[in-house]
């Protein structure tokens, strides 16, 4: 053991002392850092300053209720919390030339002053824009080069919908008022099952968060994607380099191929949780800092790395077999070619089983080795997440998978570690698990 | 120390080795030679246990053994292999800790020998800033690092400067004053000869040679001359009369003879101003061809073999 410890270590270190190592776990220290950061030092330091808006309004109805329905906002929420400005205020202004004149002079003339900073964005209302019967000035356009600032495009068109409802509510004699309360309704809440807890109290629906639903477990499959792929391919650039270096044989006149492969494998598992564990670590320290911890069901953590770990043993000690028996580098694209292939397939198809976690597609999926290691995680991370029955028995049949291919791996490196000459196909390897002595 | 009896190993349809017999004595430096493809590496990786024979048995230390006797056994291979992108000094340390050392203790060592040989100065540089002859020097520590008490060595002075060649060959020669058995595997005749105590040879997986250098040459007894002429007597356009396989050595001419050598002197001294004509055994490299290359038997038809040593 102390042997293949020393190649686990030696290879561990080789690998994490690398700067592009080094580099991958600062990424997600560095945006969620950076998140923190931003939170902290520029929470109330957001874009407060005025934006202007010139508004055309040929309806010649609207403009006057409009700068009324700004003045209510500037005292609103949208703009003071604690009476403290926290959004940026809104200055409707009317548009002061010669409306509909020279329709194209006026658009130049305002783009110019949206250019020079002089106003934020200008808007037109048609002239038709209250008529029930439409016609060629029935429209609403809004002019600026902030295409990401929504809040005030959407302000002004929430609020001049309203408006026009309003007036034509009076003009066909409805009582406003009356409809608004007759039609109002509240949104409909997502919410998470009711269940009790150890003293028999009813612990509280949480509310859901949709895209959060579906891009925790996403993120948890990439993120054991990610790890096998980065994990695995360093496994077989150091077999191929032993082989190249002719080092292999120097370490086999230290210890068994078996000794070896466990060594490398340790070491890539390593690699692998070290990666992973930086960018688990980080999400679950942003999701309690925003209190949002509870989108993640209990024990989703424990899973993931159990999962892992099978995953990264089954994948890792196959691309160490095959790449034993390669020369170099180009004989071992066309094995690992075949098995990344079996990486991808289930982070594909994991989108059908995020969409639909306990149905029957899914539910197979999550059985099927290698490919259940990515189904039934993504499973796990969506409440109330798959029976317990399930995980356990896609957990065996994983372990079981991975003992097979470990053991079959140890026969073609045992053999391969030594072989020179043309590489082998998958038939020969085939032949090599099962050659005695 | 090592004891082989009736191995047998075959790779596919080849027969690498045949029923190979093979005794190292402890304390002894054990010349392994034969020609390239005649089963030396397979023998010697299945006394390291890096593959296993088809039959027979090998005993390392007594026992019929297992992979944790090679803590004791240092292993030079013919083809070198380092980590290229490691430093020296770790390098030195993971080896020492593959043959079962401390960390600290693999650490001191490798330091020592490191100053020994003059490459302190080197111990942080990745192996590839390093020039061959420094590889060399390095691999060679990672093979005595941990004090083995069997040391197989590959083609071990390959690549060395004669320089370098001496202080290996120094500290060799104290290693087995200290009990360490040393196994030469080389086509190095003249470093077999000067250097081991008990001789093998192997040709064709079969063991075709195997005893003392002086036993060994008697078996073959004196039947080769060795002649020096001052002016530029040529013997290979025109041998001499009952000699055959005649190579010119360079400074001298060496011939294999049959018949009565006073015969033969007299015929030489004929032929030019002689200097020098011994009766020798036949050298190791001659036994070595003649068994690796058999050429016809000497006969009336003298045969003529030149060489440019």
């Amino acid at each position: 053991m102390r042997k293949v410890l020393a190649v686990a270590f030696n290879e561990y270190r080789q690998v994490v002392l690398t700067k592009s190592f080094l580099l991958s776990l600062l990424f997600p220290v560095l945006i969620y850092g950076g998140m923190f950061a931003a939170s902290i030092f520029f929470g109330d330091k957001t874009d407060l300053r005025d934006r202007v808006c010139v508004v055309d309004d040929r309806t010649g109805q609207l403009l006057e209720q409009l700068v009324e329905a700004n003045e209510k906002r500037s005292r609103g929420s949208d703009v003071l919390t604690d009476g403290k400005q926290t959004g940026p205020r809104f200055v409707i202004q009317p548009y002061e030339g010669a409306s509909g004149s020279d329709e194209k002079e006026q658009l130049i003339r305002l783009s110019d002053r949206v250019r020079s900073g002089e106003i934020f964005a200008f808007a037109i209302i048609g002239k038709d824009y209250l008529s029930l019967d439409g016609g060629d000035g029935d429209f609403i356009q809004y002019y600026s080069d902030s295409p990401t600032f929504g809040r005030l495009p959407d302000w002004l068109y929430r609020t001049v919908r309203n408006l026009v409802e309003e007036k034509r509510f009076d003009a066909a004699g409805y009582d406003r008022k009356e409809i608004n309360r007759i039609t109002s309704h509240n949104q409909l809440e997502r919410l998470s099952l009711a269940e009790l807890d150890d003293s028999g109290n009813i612990i509280e629906p949480q509310e859901e968060n949709e895209v959060a639903a579906f891009l925790i477990p996403f993120g948890l499959v990439m993120l054991i994607f990610v790890s096998i792929q980065m994990t695995t391919p360093i496994l077989l650039n150091s077999v191929i380099e032993e082989k190249m270096q002719r080092i292999a044989e120097v370490l086999l006149s230290s210890l068994t191929p078996f000794q070896l492969l466990w060594g490398k494998l340790f070491a890539g598992v390593g690699v692998g949780l070290t990666f992973s564990a930086v960018y688990i670590a980080s999400l679950g320290f942003s999701l309690r800092y925003f209190e949002k911890l509870q989108w993640i069901p209990e024990g989703t953590f424990l899973w993931f790395f159990i999962f892992l770990v099978t995953g990264m043993l089954a994948f890792g000690s196959l691309f160490a077999g095959v790449s034993s028996a390669c020369q170099d580098l180009r004989d071992s694209q066309n094995f690992a070619g075949t098995i990344i292939l079996l990486l991808v397939a289930p982070m594909v198809l994991s989108i059908v089983t995020i969409e639909s976690p306990d149905g029957p597609f899914a539910t197979t999926l999550s059985m099927i080795p290698p490919f259940s290691v990515m189904a039934m995680m993504s499973r796990i991370a969506i409440p109330p997440g798959p029976p317990e029955w399930q995980v356990l028995l896609s957990l065996g049949l994983n372990l079981a998978f991975t003992a097979l291919v470990v053991w079959a791996s140890s026969r073609i490196f045992r053999i391969g570690i030594l072989a020179q000459g043309k590489a082998p196909g998958w038939r020969e390897l085939l032949r090599w698990v099962f050659r005695r002595g | 120390m090592v004891e082989l009896e009736q191995v047998t190993k075959k790779f596919g349809g080849h027969l690498a080795v045949d029923q190979f017999d093979l005794q190292v004595p402890e304390g002894s430096i054990f010349g392994f030679i034969g020609p390239n493809g005649s089963g030396k590496t397979t023998t010697l990786r299945m006394i390291l246990r890096i593959i296993e024979p088809d039959s027979g048995s090998i005993r390392v230390f007594g026992r019929a053994g297992h992979i944790s006797a090679n803590n004791a056994i240092g292993y030079l291979p013919e083809e070198r292999g380092l980590y290229r992108k490691m430093t020296v000094l770790r390098q030195l340390v993971y080896f020492g800790r593959l043959k079962g050392m401390g960390g600290r203790e693999a650490r001191q060592a490798g330091l020592e020998w490191l100053e020994r040989l003059e490459l302190v100065p080197w111990k942080d540089k990745k192996l590839e800033t390093l020039s061959k002859g420094m590889s060399q020097k390095i691999q060679f520590i990672a093979t005595i690092l941990a004090r083995p008490r069997l040391l197989i060595l590959d083609e071990p002075f390959s690549g060395l400067d004669p320089v370098n060649l001496e202080i290996i060959r120094t500290i060799l020669l104290e290693l087995q004053r200290e009990g360490t058995t040393l196994i030469f595997s080389t086509h190095d005749m003249h470093t077999a000869e000067q250097l081991c105590d008990t001789i093998c040879m192997i040709y064709k997986g079969k063991e075709v040679l195997d005893g003392t250098l002086d036993n060994i040459q008697a078996t073959y007894g004196r039947d080769t001359l060795r002649m020096r002429y001052r002016d530029r007597t040529d013997l290979a356009a025109s041998p001499l009369e009952g000699t055959s396989q005649v190579r010119n050595l360079g400074r001298f001419w060496e011939m294999r003879f049959q018949g009565e050598p006073h015969a033969i002197l007299r015929k030489a001294v004929q032929r030019g101003q002689l200097d020098h004509f011994e009766v020798i055994h036949p050298s190791l490299h001659d036994i070595f061809v003649r068994i690796a290359q058999p050429g016809p038997e000497v006969t009336g038809e003298p045969e003529v073999e030149a060489s440019g040593a």
